[in-house]
């Protein structure tokens, strides 16, 4: 029944979806009076996909096992936890929670457009919807997740072990809340043009509605990243993975875009620039969702891969891609306002800046697709991994930090370098640190580049910020009133000072991380540079759906306790899969990683352990990255007025 | 219960694991060079991993063959070249830099140089508007 009913929600949502796409289109002439009400059955459409949302996640609870969806994905010894989170652990959970979320933002924009011209937000309101309709027909037609089974079993197959997870629960909604995010983008650029009304001041609203995704998104990578980290093997944050690749893309896109639409604010410039950076955001999260659903690329995140799925699903993205590219082409500004640049101005640094994103973006979209490219060409196979974006990408990484420090210190308009000699002298400041470095440890060119600029963003943002805010000093009244004044200064510093702590973190992980491999019997000790580690004990036992054995390590510097290390391996006997549980210690400035590997016999066992240097530095970093895009959007609680 | 868990983890757990110590090369010039051929190489039976960090037998065949052949002298791009003609391009994680790869490898640099040539036309066209 329960089932029945969520049924029954997303297929009246559907039908709401489709009148409200009438209505819109009618308005503008004969219901006009009525749009209050119409306005009214928009926030139902969220409504009913939020309950039907809900209702799936009851037959997760309730381990309704004809509802095929938690046969196959749930198992009635499950923790509740896993229970609930496995509503989103699958392709039609996650593609209820897809089309649920669109409507969060559609509820959300809507709630907050008051202060715009009316033929805008209805445009807006439009496309957003469209795209909403499109993705329903997609999750009712071929992937619906109340699908009933005749014969129900007694039992589920259980979920994937790897996704059992407390970061299940938060991974993926934070992650979509990212890539759906940029729908609103998306939307605003469609419904600008199809208004046709280039007076009209978009900036603030490109500006709030691209930094909520790039907060979201930017946690959602962490998280993910993290979770690869402790899950997925030996203690890599990063794989290249193409999934992974797909991520990166919106984010990097959607950072190119608030970087533009500040040109757009202070220049006036840009601006069919802007719509397109707008317009290609979502795109690359459709398109994203495109290669993980369809099976073209194989990872722990393809839990459906059904070719006649992804069939459907290109064409869907295709139709959004392509109508809105036309739209652009059709309806574009053909008013272009050109700005005078100089060597010394900021709009021409944001512009390389733009350019260096886009080809960072390009080179990892055309890594990723090449393998299928060549496949269909030439019928032969090519990898393309690590390596690859190693070597091809490092340059265009160093070209975009290089120039961060000297972007954000000169002036709009600036028609000199009048700053030249702080950035001379932060310069050899951080020449002298990184190269300081290397008193301790082997010279290598990449770690000495690294470790330079990582510096180098830090001390340029912090310069930066003490610059600025010395001339905002006499607006300081009362700590809450100058952090939302000066929120867009202190948001920048942030993000900037972040960057540069992730720098460091990468080049301190690469170049210094320490590995041991070995047998070690248990009471026996070893040591890793000045560590000594002491393998304790071996236990098995049983838990509620799996069974385990585990180690006991401990890790002593001049014979004081670090910490215990306890890694795991599970075998969970409804999938018969083992899997490794990693066991980390964070300290301040290393992780101590380790894994237990196989048994050699009685009492020996394969052990592999890590020193990781500074990774915290890394997740720190990208932590700084969001918060700076969160607190710039404290800036609009001051001036949020719309500026025709 | 004891027993058959320990039976289960010992049936089960009879699958290879990454890099064995009893792989490691005492020469630790060559053990060096051996992972980092490792990182570059594809494990064809695995999702998206390389030979390094792969469980499998077909991983662990070829780290004892790379390491087999360092001994014998083979410099890396021989082994490389040889891995590529028994089991085809697929096996390497970094394309090799020739025909068709040559336009992945700079097709990014080249949309940069195109985009900053661009940028300093306008710009150099504006600036002498200014004057």
């Amino acid at each position: 029944m329960v089932s029945e009913l969520g049924h029954f929600l997303l297929i009246s949502a559907f039908c709401l979806n489709l009148g409200l796409i009438a209505n819109s289109i009618s308005t503008r002439s004969v219901l006009a009076e009525y749009t209050r009400f119409f306005n009214r059955l928009e926030s139902l459409l969220f409504t009913f996909l939020a309950i039907s949302f809900l209702l799936l996640i009851v037959s997760f609870i309730n381990s309704d096992f004809s509802v095929k969806l938690v046969a196959n994905n749930s198992h009635a010894l499950k923790p509740i936890l896993y229970k609930v989170a496995g509503a989103w652990g699958n392709h039609e959970g996650s593609m209820l929670l897809w089309v649920l979320i669109l409507s969060v933002y559609l509820f959300l924009f809507q709630a907050g457009s008051s202060d715009y011209p009316k033929a805008l937000v209805r445009n807006v309101i439009l496309v957003q919807l469209s795209t909403t309709a499109l993705f329903l027909f997609y999750l009712i037609v071929l992937s619906n997740p109340f699908e009933r089974l005749e014969f129900p079993p007694l039992n589920g197959q259980d979920l994937n072990p790897i996704l059992q997870d407390v970061l299940l629960v938060a991974h993926p909604p934070i992650l979509y809340l990212g890539y759906l995010g940029l729908s609103i983008p998306f939307s605003i650029a469609v419904g600008f043009l199809l208004t046709n009304d280039h007076k009209i001041n978009i900036v603030s609203l490109i500006r709030f509605w691209s930094l909520v995704p790039f907060v979201f998104l930017t946690l959602g990578i962490l998280l993910g990243s993290i979770w690869a980290y402790y899950e997925l093997g030996w203690g890599g944050w990063w794989f290249w993975d193409p999934v992974e690749n797909v991520s990166l893309l919106p984010w990097l896109i959607n950072l190119a875009l608030i970087h533009s639409n500040l040109i757009l604010e202070r220049r006036n410039s840009l601006l069919n620039w802007t719509i397109l950076l707008s317009i290609m955001g979502f795109s690359f999260s459709m398109i994203g969702t495109f290669m993980v659903r369809s099976g073209l690329i194989t990872s722990v995140h393809a839990f459906a891969n059904d070719p006649s799925r992804g069939l459907f699903i290109l064409l869907i993205i295709s139709l959004a891609i392509t109508s809105s590219l036309l739209i652009y082409i059709t309806k574009r500004s053909n008013h272009i306002n050109i700005m005078k640049l100089n060597f010394a101005s900021k709009e021409l640094w944001i512009i390389v800046q733009n350019l260096t994103l886009l080809v960072i973006a390009t080179i990892v979209f055309l890594g990723t697709i090449w393998p299928f490219i060549i496949e269909a060409i030439f019928d032969e196979q090519v990898s393309v991994g690590e390596p690859f974006y190693e070597v091809s990408l490092t340059p265009f990484v160093v070209i975009f930090a290089f120039m961060l420090p000297i972007a954000s210190k000169i002036r709009w308009k600036g028609k000199n370098f009048s700053n030249i000699r702080t950035i001379i002298g932060l310069f050899f400041i951080s020449i002298a640190l990184s190269a300081s470095v290397f008193i301790w440890k082997d010279f290598k060119l990449l770690t000495f580049i690294g470790l330079f600029l990582s510096s180098w963003v830090c001390f340029g943002s912090i310069l930066d910020f003490t610059s600025y805010f010395k001339s905002q000093l006499n607006y300081i009244d009362g700590l809450k009133r100058s952090l939302i004044l000066n929120s867009r200064l202190i948001g920048r510093t942030s993000a900037h000072f972040g960057f540069g702590l992730l720098i460091f973190g990468v080049t301190a992980v690469t170049s210094w991380e320490i590995e041991d491999i070995r047998n070690v019997q248990v009471g026996e000790s070893y040591y890793l540079k000045s560590y000594k580690i002491v393998f304790k004990d071996i236990d098995y036992s049983v838990e509620k759906n799996f069974k385990k054995v585990s180690g006991s390590f401990e890790v002593l510097n001049n014979n004081k306790l670090v910490g215990t290390l306890l890694p795991e391996k599970r075998l969970y006997p409804s999938r018969n899969e083992v899997t490794t549980e990693a066991s980390i210690k964070p300290t301040l400035y290393n992780d101590f990683y380790m894994v237990l590997g196989n048994k050699i016999d009685e009492n020996a066992w394969v052990v592999r352990t890590y020193i990781k240097p500074f990774i915290s530095f890394i997740w720190v970093g990208v932590i700084l990255i969001a918060l700076g895009g969160l607190v710039s959007l404290l800036s609009f609680t001051s001036y949020k007025k719309f500026k025709a | 219960m004891r027993f058959t868990i320990f039976f289960l983890f010992f049936f089960l757990a009879s699958k290879a694991f990454a890099v064995e110590p009893s792989e490691i090369l005492n020469d630790t010039e060559l053990e060096n060079r051996a992972r980092n051929l490792s990182l570059n190489i594809r494990c064809l039976v695995c999702q998206n991993e390389n030979i390094d960090s792969s469980e499998s037998e077909f991983a662990k065949d070829l780290r004892l063959f790379i390491r087999e052949q360092l001994t014998d002298g083979r410099t890396d791009d021989e082994i490389e070249k040889f891995l590529v003609s028994k089991y085809g391009t697929y096996i390497l994680f970094k394309p090799e830099f020739r025909s068709y790869n040559i336009f992945l490898y700079l097709f990014g640099p080249f949309i940069f140089i195109l985009g900053f040539i661009m940028i300093l036309f306008v710009f150099f066209k504006n600036s002498k508007k200014g004057k």
